[in-house]
């Protein structure tokens, strides 16, 4: 451990093996070692969204009775890397109307934010390198709500700038979507940072393999932070900003070339952020299954823990696939009730609810649970049977 | 109470009044249409936007006028079968059904009598149209609410359909198929076989449509309550088909005047109870079982025999007019024709047009709601504007 002489936070320390020159600052505080390990992380992230771009095309193939990409390399998997190279030797119209300045660079203040905040995701502890994280630091937490937030204004920037009345009305969405969403976040993420007393996104990973996973000790919390993550990446059933059948793609409308593929990109690089962070804060990171210590097979996650983890990571992005396919579009009120009136609310449960766990013990927290989960479950029920009853107002025959 | 207006007049209130900020909304005009992915083909809406909500609908039609009834009445060569080729291009998704209104209006007016047979065959073919129609608009009006899927799952059935509609007429879409005294020619020897093998196809497709939106909590809380219209409301806005019947009122013109041979099946007319635009969606839904059940009817009825009578090629009918409607899957459908007795084409071909009519419906749903309301109630009416514009 040493502490960083500016921000008095500790950081954790360099792998012995490396050699000095990799590691040694030479300009502002930047080494040889972030700037390979910046183009690493870059060609990884690009890799695995054109992946992933052709495996939701899959998944909406086999949802929909269809096959899915198929003519371009086996079973179709280079068609994302053909469509890539597409988008970039097409025309990239500015329309007159637009901001001849702001126009062009607000696809990539979209993206840059998402990019970063791959750099603090713990990957898994390869044996050899310590900690696969990159500028490990204990403010982990903070910097993960912090610059993905960035990307709202790159997405106003990109409406109001289009000079389209579409755009303007997506991105007016994407401000109220983005506000109304920030706030679960956060809340959610005081449970996780309660659980483990620490920032830092290493040691939520470490404190899970002791005190198990947070799935299981904040339920709420998850289910909290997975759809209000969904929210804020605009994908269905929560994507009124880019609602075709409205608004015809929101702020993306006026953009061609390679500068919607940008936005294409960072959205789907947001699904990969966005599962990645539900993996290390809520699935036990790299920790193969939970209890797994217990058991004497920690070194299955020490030496294999990036595959367990990217393990998870696809689970959770084809579930977020699987949603998009098969849910309608919710309305923009009721996307605000849902924010405000549930997630926001079971958010401060939560988090009184680990509060008790801290200071009085499992047993009380475990009562508080249960309550809340009953609670929850009868009123979801009543919900149901009234929508039964209501539901007998299906048509009558004559 | 004192009104300020901001920021100009922003001054303490005098003590123990409460001030009142008159901030001022200003309306956005946003044009929707002729191209925009969910207004149902060339329809153009002006909308006039306070935020989300909608103040005003401005409708304008016209983008698809083809001329289609003027260009009916010109056909010398072709005579009274020209007619029908310009209305199988109006509305494209109740092709069999329109021209079954068109040839009985025919049959009136030069009084032809039709076999057993095709009579049947006409039937069949009428609600399979039905069908396929309801099937697109099911998969629009899963579009238009944001869900992408049931498109898919509605066109997997519509393709089997239109399958079978080509392998009876010879084209896909436009068969102008029907002649005045039966049909063009004689359906394929296994077009039995083939119906039942689409009836089979279509029961396991109405549950995997049910299952897919029907009770989705997003779908209900999306269509519930949205786009309510009374039923004296519906009665005075000229509303028919499943518009009219959506608001509980059971008209439905094969069962209030039974043409053709509708009288000999049995088949339950669906109402709703609210009608709202979930209503509209659920009674289409129960359409489709029960134009299944008629065609299950007519299929296993089918008699033999010829599908032809022998009607002269070239019609010169009496004077005279004619009026004739059908329950096409929009709503009541009406051809009226006139002959002058002398030439062989008809002297006028008018459309009464459902969409038309239950278009008038858009600004009673849509004025007031939000955006993705007003494009939802535009879905639930199911237009078609090659239809709207004629």
């Amino acid at each position: 451990m040493n502490v960083d002489p500016t921000t008095g936070l500790t950081l954790q320390a360099a792998p012995s093996w490396a050699p000095d020159f990799l590691i040694t600052p030479f300009l502002g505080g930047i080494a040889l070692a972030d700037i390979i390990a910046i183009v690493v992380i870059l060609l990884f992230v690009l890799t695995f969204v054109m992946m992933e771009i052709w495996l939701e095309r899959k998944v909406a193939g086999h949802v929909q009775l269809r096959r899915g990409p198929l003519h371009v390399g086996p079973h179709g998997a280079m068609q994302s890397p053909a469509d890539v190279v597409k988008l970039l030797t097409k025309e990239q119209l500015i329309p007159s109307a637009a901001d001849q300045v702001v126009f062009p660079i607000a696809p990539y203040l979209v993206f840059i934010p998402v990019f970063l905040t791959f750099l603090v995701i713990p990957w898994g502890p390869l044996v050899l390198f310590g900690n696969l994280v990159l500028r490990p630091f204990d403010l982990g937490l903070v910097y993960m709500v912090a610059i993905p937030a960035m990307q709202g204004i790159g997405l106003v920037m990109a409406g109001w700038s289009s000079g389209n009345k579409y755009s303007l009305l997506g991105s007016a969405r994407v401000v109220a979507q983005l506000i109304s969403y920030e706030l679960p976040i956060v809340v959610a993420l005081l449970g996780v940072a309660m659980m483990a007393g620490s920032l830092s996104l290493t040691t939520i990973v470490e404190s899970q393999m002791t005190r198990g996973w947070n799935v299981f000790m904040q339920p709420l919390g998850f289910v909290i932070f997975f759809l209000a993550t969904m929210s804020e990446m605009s994908r269905t059933p929560f994507d009124i900003a880019i609602a075709e059948s409205e608004i015809v793609g929101g702020p993306f409308i006026e953009y061609s070339g390679m500068r919607w593929g940008m936005f294409y990109l960072a959205e789907f690089a947001a699904v990969c952020l966005n599962s990645a962070l539900t993996a290390t804060l809520y699935l036990g990171g790299w920790e193969p299954f939970p209890g797994s210590r217990a058991l004497g097979l920690s070194w299955l996650g020490d030496y294999f823990g990036v595959l367990f983890f990217l393990g998870k990571v696809l689970f959770l992005v084809v579930i977020i696939q699987w949603a998009r396919f098969l849910l309608p579009r919710l309305r923009i009120d009721q996307l605000m009730d849902f924010a405000w009136k549930l997630l926001l609310p079971v958010g401060f449960v939560n988090f009184i609810l680990t509060a008790i766990l801290q200071v009085f013990g499992f047993a009380w927290f475990a009562v508080g649970l249960g309550v809340t989960l009953a609670g929850l479950a009868t009123l979801l029920t009543v919900y149901r049977i009234r929508r039964r009853v209501n539901l007998a107002h299906a048509p009558a025959v004559a | 109470m004192a009104v300020a207006t901001f920021p100009h007049d922003l001054v303490d209130p005098p003590p123990g009044e409460a001030i009142e900020l008159d901030l001022e909304t200003v309306e956005m005009t946003v044009n929707m249409g002729p191209q925009h992915p969910s207004t149902h083909g060339v329809f153009r809406m002006v909308l006039t936007l306070e935020g989300e909500r909608v103040r005003n609908v401005q409708s304008h039609i016209g983008y698809l006028h083809r001329g289609a009834e003027k260009l009916g009445e010109s056909g010398d060569l072709e005579g009274y079968r020209k007619a029908m080729i310009t209305l199988d291009r109006t509305d494209y998704l109740s092709t069999f059904l329109n021209e079954h209104a068109y040839i009985l209006a025919v049959e009136k007016l030069a009084n032809i009598a039709v076999p057993e047979r095709a009579e049947y065959i006409r039937i069949i073919l009428g609600e399979l149209t039905r069908i396929s129609s309801h099937c697109m608009f099911y998969g629009a009006f899963g579009a238009d609410a944001g869900a992408t899927t049931p498109f898919m799952y509605a066109f997997a059935l519509r393709e089997d359909i239109q399958a079978l509609f080509e392998a009876v007429g010879g084209a896909r879409m436009f068969p102008n198929y029907y002649r005045a005294g039966g049909l063009r020619e004689d359906v394929p020897r296994d077009f039995a076989d083939r119906v039942r093998q689409i009836i089979e196809t279509c029961k396991r497709s109405f549950d995997e449509f049910d299952a897919l939106i029907s009770g989705n909590e997003i779908f209900l809380s999306r269509t519930r309550g949205l786009g309510i219209i009374g039923q004296e409301r519906a009665i005075d806005l000229g509303l028919s088909g499943p518009m009219l019947r959506a608001t509980g009122l059971p008209y439905d013109v094969r069962k209030m005047e039974p043409y053709s041979i509708y009288d000999r099946f049995d088949f339950d007319v669906p109402i709703g109870t609210v009608g709202d635009c979930y209503d509209r969606y659920l009674l289409r839904q129960e359409e489709l079982r029960q134009s299944l059940r008629i065609v299950e009817q007519a299929v296993r009825d089918l008699p033999g025999g010829p599908t032809i009578g022998n009607a002269p090629k070239a019609l010169r009918p009496p004077k005279g007019e004619a009026y004739v409607r059908i329950e096409n899957a929009r709503g009541d459908f009406g051809v009226y024709l006139v002959s002058d007795g002398k030439s062989s084409a008809p002297y006028r071909v008018k459309y009464r047009s459902p969409c038309f009519c239950n278009l008038q419906s858009l600004n009673d749903m849509a004025v007031g709601a939000y955006i993705a309301d007003a494009v939802v109630a535009l879905g639930s009416v199911d237009i078609v504007l090659g239809e709207v514009d004629r």
